[in-house]
């Protein structure tokens, strides 16, 4: 007989997800019931022409048959005109005087990694020009991308319709191309659901600088956790000082071949910080010295271990909000 | 970049860029350049088939969707209307809405002056084992362990926790200094996960003298019932004067829990390893211990404490300010209040301390960080951090556990009349960074970086607490600095290396240490971004000498 569980509450859920999505879809009809009164045929607005005449200066050479497409910046955030703040080519590449009286000089500012782009801190500078007041980017210097030379168009295709780094699901394979140990990690059997492409890397990192580490998008790693395990904040009764200290003492968020994340499996993980007790190791420094024997006390005997594992016994690990006097007390995180 | 030698060619461009400024109609070749330029959208739509049966694609498909469903309706779109005139966009973006991992999202706006975005997700995580059992009542506070006459012959659960994600965002530039961006995002999780208790009679508390009919110790399968919901709202100024770019903002972010607590209903007879019933252990009598011990079936239905409701407030400043044109300093100034007050008897925990009814707890965090960037010279550049974290735990302290006295001194547990506090830690911490690089030729750089730091921390336990508890005792102080020498050489464009050398000194209890090595790393780059992993090179060498 095979049953499949389904929690009673679901139907709540069910309820729940039927209103949610109607107020999303409600939202999106009006905003496309909007933009689509206003569209039709497209009219230049006066900004439209001052910027494409601008340009032309760049694209009576660079046009449709250049081999990276040039033109399809006009399909990005930078090539919608009627933002006043949008850029012309000469923006970010530079005047290029010397570029335009001799197609041997090089513009101004060349993006890109090969041996003819300008320096990174250069082409950064041409972005920041507008960039570096917006939030996200307020600690871009001093940050370790920006110390290890990173250039925006490390990761960003500005002329490119499709930007994969502003891509939930293709990101990864931005950051995998200099993040290889990542890239393994998340293939593993316990992972985030990065590789099916519902996470991804800037949901926990800010690629552009923060004050966490590791460029964590909150301001320490536990901060960054809990904004979606904020079960694990308490304070509880029982605390266990690790959870609150740093989620990657026992969990590699990337991916691991041991279930729930864990670097290592229990017990042996465990014993990496406590007293084993159960085992008679004598191998290990700390564990119990000598065998069990009958009159030992209940901490000391080796079913304490059952099942390989600690959790079975101290299953809330991460703290316990349990008062209770009452033997066994819960002062271990027992439950 | 590849660039024309020959500028007077007919090229549809230049026709196509004359007839926009002329506002005359487009040629009929302009349809290439259209193409390029015009914003493209799509819907995909496909039928998937899997030919395994659920359990073969078990482990693969925890999160995609495809764990159930032998057949599967495959639909993204992603559609973009954009208004070229006015600069309005709406768009439209939606991922497996024939799965239950469907996703989608929307947005509306008017670039350079405001934004309206909605997201809604589904994602459910299947359990990889499918478990035969007799429990009943899975996912719900109070589970029924049902014994089975024999192994295999109960029903077959599959475990999933379900996450129903929904997001607003909001962008309003207020001006050429001033924007306001909103965002609110909630999501709520329903399911059960693994989870058991397991117990092993300690002499004080159940008869710990295993036989045949007597079991002492007892191992169950509890799934945790999941029932909570998580929000975050997040609401930000940014102002930018000059060479000041200064945001300031509220994060708050709240738990809730359905759930306080769940408790098993368990018989008195459970099969012992070899499938045959036997009896649990009764309690200790009185004569052993005070008031008498507890059952391992009374043990084994205590009940287990679910994550409490909580909730944070996080007030920020933050930004950076250019000194000079070669010099940028950064900043930040966070507190944030924690709270978690939920109360144990609604919760269903109960014998709590005379008078206490919930935890109180209070934990304000602080945080402070002061950066500065600088090229000193076009080839040379220094920069400083430092930063300050300070938690402190507010949590009143109050004697949650307070062992009673021993009758029978052969039995007596460690622990008797002895008490606990609630746990809890403050901490200090402190940490910065210097570090300088010279650029000693195009695709070579120098550097060289120390980093300090330090960490201050009350540990309450005892050390005779820490003998009983088992536990590896906490550091209360600890002070690192390290220094690290390093030569990095751009040797291609999808190729670097480096050669570091790291030397660190470590002052904890145990005194001090030293922890030199070499660090060799040579790193290659997918020239290609691919989504599997490939045969690149990426190797890293290291020596370390005590």
């Amino acid at each position: 007989m095979r049953g499949s569980y389904l929690n009673p509450s679901e139907k709540r859920i069910t309820m729940k997800t039927l209103k949610s999505l109607l107020v999303v879809l409600a939202l999106y009809g009006g905003a496309m019931a909007g933009a689509f009164a206003q569209s039709g045929a497209p009219t230049p607005s006066a900004d439209t022409e001052r910027s494409v005449k601008s340009d032309a200066i760049c694209t009576r050479c660079h046009d449709e048959s250049e081999q990276k497409a040039v033109l399809s910046i006009y399909k990005t955030r930078h090539g919608v005109k009627a933002d006043g703040r949008t850029p012309t080519c000469q923006s970010c590449h530079g005047m290029s005087d010397g570029h335009l009286k001799n197609k041997s000089t090089q513009p101004d500012v060349v993006f890109g990694k090969q041996k003819s782009a300008s320096k990174a801190t250069d082409q950064n500078a041409s972005c920041l020009s507008c960039h570096a007041g917006d939030p996200k980017r307020s600690h871009w210097e001093g940050s370790v991308h920006q110390a290890k030379d990173l250039a925006c168009t490390s990761c960003h295709e500005v002329h490119n319709g499709h930007d994969k780094v502003r891509d939930k699901k293709t990101q990864p394979e931005v950051c995998f191309t200099c993040h290889k140990e990542q890239r393994t990690q998340v293939n593993k059997p316990s992972h985030h659901p990065i590789v099916e492409g519902k996470m991804t890397c800037s949901d926990c990192h800010n690629p552009h600088g923060s004050v966490g580490p590791k460029l964590m998008k909150r301001d320490s790693v536990v901060e960054t956790c809990y904004t979606c395990h904020m079960e694990k904040r308490g304070p509880f009764v029982h605390n266990h000082e690790p959870v609150g200290d740093d989620c990657s003492l026992c969990h590699n968020p990337h991916g691991t071949v041991t279930e729930n994340l864990l670097k290592a499996r229990p017990p042996f993980l465990c014993h990496q910080c406590h007293t084993p007790h159960g085992g008679f190791i004598p191998q290990v420094i700390g564990a119990q010295a000598v065998p069990n024997t009958a009159t030992m006390t209940g901490k000391s005997t080796t079913n304490l271990t059952q099942g390989r594992g600690c959790l079975n016994c101290h299953t809330q690990v991460h703290g316990t909000n349990n008062p209770s006097m009452v033997n066994p007390t819960p002062q271990f995180n027992f439950r | 970049m590849k660039t024309h030698q020959a500028p007077f060619l007919f090229r549809k461009t230049i026709v196509a860029i004359a007839a926009t400024a002329m506002c005359t109609a487009a040629f009929a070749d302009e349809d290439e350049v259209q193409q390029l330029t015009k914003t493209e959208s799509s819907i995909s739509v496909g039928v998937g088939v899997s030919n395994a049966n659920a359990a073969g694609r078990s482990l693969l498909g925890q999160y995609n969707g495809l764990r159930k469903n032998d057949s599967t309706l495959q639909l993204d779109a992603d559609i973009i209307r954009r208004d070229d005139a006015n600069g309005t966009a709406a768009t439209l973006k939606a991922n497996n809405l024939g799965l239950d991992s469907r996703d989608i999202a929307a947005s509306y706006e008017r670039q350079g002056d405001w934004r309206l975005g909605a997201n809604y997700s589904e994602l459910t995580h299947r359990e990889i084992r499918t478990i035969n059992t007799g429990l009943q009542g899975i996912g719900t506070t109070s589970p029924s362990v049902v014994r089975l006459a024999a192994p295999g012959s109960g029903e077959d659960q599959e475990l999933s926790l379900k996450r129903v994600g929904m997001g607003l965002t909001f962008e309003k530039v207020l001006s050429s200094r001033l924007n306001f961006e909103f965002s609110v995002k909630t999501e709520d999780k329903d399911g059960a996960r693994t989870n058991g208790r397991g117990y092993a009679c300690a002499a004080y508390v159940c008869n710990s003298t295993q036989t045949a009919t007597n079991q002492t110790w007892a191992l169950l399968m509890l799934p945790e019932p999941v029932n909570s919901t998580t929000q975050q709202i997040e609401a930000r100024l940014s102002y930018r004067l000059n060479g000041l770019n200064v945001n300031a903002g509220y994060y708050g972010s709240y738990y809730t829990n359905d759930y306080g607590s769940y408790k098993a209903n368990v018989p008195n007879i459970l099969n012992n390893p070899v499938g045959v019933g036997s009896t649990l252990s009764p309690a200790v009598a009185a004569s052993v211990i005070a008031g008498g011990g507890t059952s391992l079936r009374n043990v084994l239905q205590l009940p287990f404490a679910l994550p409490p409701d909580n909730q944070a407030h996080q007030f920020y400043v933050s930004g950076n300010y250019r000194v000079t044109p070669a010099t940028v300093g950064t900043f930040k100034y966070s507190l944030t209040h924690a709270t978690q007050n939920e109360n144990f008897a609604a919760a269903g925990l109960t014998n709590a301390p005379a008078g206490v009814n919930s935890l109180e707890g209070v934990v304000d965090n602080t945080l402070v960080q002061l950066g500065l960037v600088s090229r000193l010279t076009p080839k040379w550049s220094a920069s400083a951090n430092v930063k300050y974290e300070n938690k402190d735990d507010k949590t009143p302290d109050v004697l949650y556990n307070m062992e009673g006295g021993t009758s029978t001194p052969a039995t007596v547990p460690p622990n008797t009349n002895r008490f606990w506090y609630n746990y809890h830690v403050s901490t200090n911490k402190l940490a910065g960074k210097f570090e300088t690089s010279y650029q000693l030729e195009d695709t070579t750089k120098a550097i060289f970086a120390v980093d300090c730091n330090s960490l201050d921390r009350d540990v309450p336990i005892s050390i005779t607490e820490e003998e009983v508890a088992g536990l590896g005792a906490l550091r209360a102080k600890l002070t690192e600095t390290n220094y690290r020498l390093e030569l990095r050489k751009t040797m291609g464009e999808t190729f670097n290396g480096s050669v570091a050398f790291i030397k660190g000194n470590g002052l904890a209890l145990t005194g001090p240490a030293c922890l030199p090595a070499l660090l060799l790393s040579l790193r290659a780059l997918d020239m290609e971004r691919p989504a599997l992993p490939t045969n690149s090179l990426h190797c890293l060498l290291a020596m370390h000498s005590p």
